[in-house]
């Protein structure tokens, strides 16, 4: 054939060619943009990884790394990828939180994930292989599975929760330290107190009348101060064990709680001439014996700090927004100043002389105590003068126990 | 020894076993105008106690107890091991045994009453309140109640 008499095939072929060469580079050019596209999206994830704070560590299904993150090798140490079971164990020993027992390796979370079961807040010890400095951590394990849903591997993310624990246990021992007071005040203390107290009032009832005045009045001082701390120890020990009562919340019917309180409160009602009143009561989860006491405690201030009028005193409820039960306490007392509103729950703080009103001001920080166990708050509002309401809530569901408080 | 019985004017023997000497002589005081003429003995400790009534070496004349006030708290030996002593001896256990203890714990409540105490109560912290527990008792175990005749 002769090739320059034919531009057509030429032309054909230059043309032809051309759409080869941009069809290669269009090519090119995609496969290079999917690329960077993923090397992109890596990079997100990278620095996604490696900003958490969390520890994270991937592995395949045969337990081998294939990658962690930045805060697993601050906590772990450096882990090369292709690592084996076997070989981070040698690295890193764990234990169970009691720092002695070894974690059997099949019931590692990441053994577990790769076999298809998920754990959660797992506590385990382990020590950094670097710095040697022990923690505890707290891990969460995911098998990770294939579109086709076969297990390729896990995931086991982890925190270190060293100081939460340790301030935990430090409440804890707090916790017991306080109870052992309280034990030691309920018994020791009150024996020699009992000692000074009787043989005061014995000296008081042999010798009383018998000797000059002045000593019947050190006497009397002497067994007024005897008597008064028998009840502040008394007093204390009541708040002590509003904690460390260990009873499960139970359905508790307030309508009941009301009727025991009134009748408790029988006398002070009748010598008063008082008359209290109360909404229909609901049922709530908690401790019937502390629910009682902010009854009392309440209802029976009304009684007492009554101004010349018979005292009248209200137990109202209602339901606020988010449905807790919101109690009222109202009386036609003599009513409290605005700025002593914080001071009344706080321990032995009271406004009045112990001729005026008795008590030892331990009463409103008892009932504040039970009712912040139980998950709710007290506050009050009040007119000197002419009365005072108490409002307390109660949550509806089950009581947010603080077991702690 | 001739048994004696409430009837007669010898007087009632009580022991007290209580290591306080502060709460030794409040109990004597409170007894000591009571309506029935009784003898208050009292042993330091629970080794002491079982010595009395057992009437081993010092306490070899010791009178035989109609009532016996027992504290739980007491050094060498506790008052529950006591208790349970002489109420698992037949020798003894007709005696009765007043539990009279600062404790008001429920354990050591229940825990007495399944060892046979013949009864359970709290120290008042309150003097006049205590004078009137040691009064009712004596009322009641001294006058209204009939005590067992000795088992010798």
């Amino acid at each position: 054939m002769n090739w320059v008499h034919e531009p057509v095939g030429i032309w054909v072929a230059a043309v032809l060619g051309v759409i080869l060469l941009v069809s290669l580079a269009v090519q090119v050019a995609k496969r290079r943009a999917t690329e960077r596209a993923q090397r992109l999206s890596r990079a997100q994830f990278d620095t996604l990884l490696n900003s958490l704070g969390d520890g994270v560590l991937i592995v395949d299904k045969d337990s081998r790394t294939l990658m962690h993150n930045a805060a697993s090798e601050r906590m772990l140490g450096p882990m090369p990828a292709g690592l084996s079971a076997q070989e981070r164990a040698r690295r890193i020993t764990v234990r169970y939180p009691d720092r002695v027992t070894p974690y059997p390796p099949d019931q590692l979370p990441l053994a577990r994930a790769i076999r298809g079961e998920s754990s959660q807040g797992i506590e385990v010890f382990t020590r950094n292989p670097d710095t040697g400095a022990g923690m505890i951590l707290n891990l969460t394990a995911t098998p990770l599975r294939g579109p086709d849903g076969a297990i390729e591997g896990g995931v086991a993310v982890f925190r270190d929760i060293s100081e939460k624990k340790r301030t935990r246990e430090e409440l804890e021992r707090s916790n017991a330290e306080l109870e052992q007071f309280a034990y030691v005040a309920s018994h020791d203390l009150q024996e020699p107190l009992r000692m000074v107290a009787s043989y005061t009032q014995l000296l008081k009832k042999r010798y009383g009348g018998q000797l000059d005045a002045d000593a019947d009045e050190f006497i009397q001082y002497a067994v007024d101060g005897a008597t008064r701390m028998q009840q502040l120890i008394q007093d204390l020990l009541a708040y002590s064990r509003v904690g460390s009562s260990k009873r499960e919340p139970k359905n508790v019917s307030l309508a009941q709680v009301f009727e025991r309180a009134t009748a408790n409160l029988r006398a002070a009602i009748e010598s008063s001439g008082a008359t209290v009143t109360h909404d229909p009561l609901p049922d709530v989860m908690g401790d019937e014996t502390q629910l009682l006491q902010v009854f009392q405690n309440l209802i029976g201030n009304g009684i007492k700090y009554r101004g010349a009028a018979a005292p009248r005193v209200h137990v109202g409820v209602r339901r606020d927004e988010s449905g807790d039960y919101v109690f009222s306490v109202q009386d036609n007392g003599i009513g409290i100043a605005k700025e002593y509103f914080d001071r009344i729950f706080l321990l032995f703080q009271r406004l009045h002389g112990r001729e005026d009103y008795p008590g030892t001001g331990i009463g409103l920080t008892i009932t504040r105590k039970i009712v912040e166990r139980h998950g709710g708050r007290i506050w009050l509002t009040s007119t000197p003068g002419e009365g005072t309401c108490f409002f307390f809530t109660l949550p509806a569901e089950r009581t947010a126990w603080h077991p702690t408080e | 020894m001739a048994p004696h019985r409430v009837n007669d004017s010898t007087p009632i023997e009580i022991l007290l076993v209580e290591d306080n000497p502060g709460d030794v002589r409040l109990t004597r005081e409170a007894l000591r105008d009571a309506k029935i003429r009784n003898n208050l003995s009292v042993a330091a400790d629970g080794v002491e106690a079982m010595d009395f009534v057992r009437r081993h070496g010092k306490f070899a004349q010791a009178p035989r107890p109609d009532l016996i006030l027992l504290d739980l708290n007491l050094p060498r030996k506790s008052g529950r091991e006591v208790l349970a002593e002489i109420k698992s001896d037949p020798a003894l256990r007709r005696i009765p045994i007043v539990v009279l203890t600062t404790s008001a714990d429920e354990q050591d409540i229940a825990r007495s009453y399944e060892h046979h105490a013949n009864c359970y109560i709290t120290k008042p912290v309150d003097l006049d309140q205590f004078l009137t527990v040691v009064n009712s008792i004596e009322d009641f175990w001294l006058s209204i109640v009939r005590l067992p005749p000795q088992t010798e």
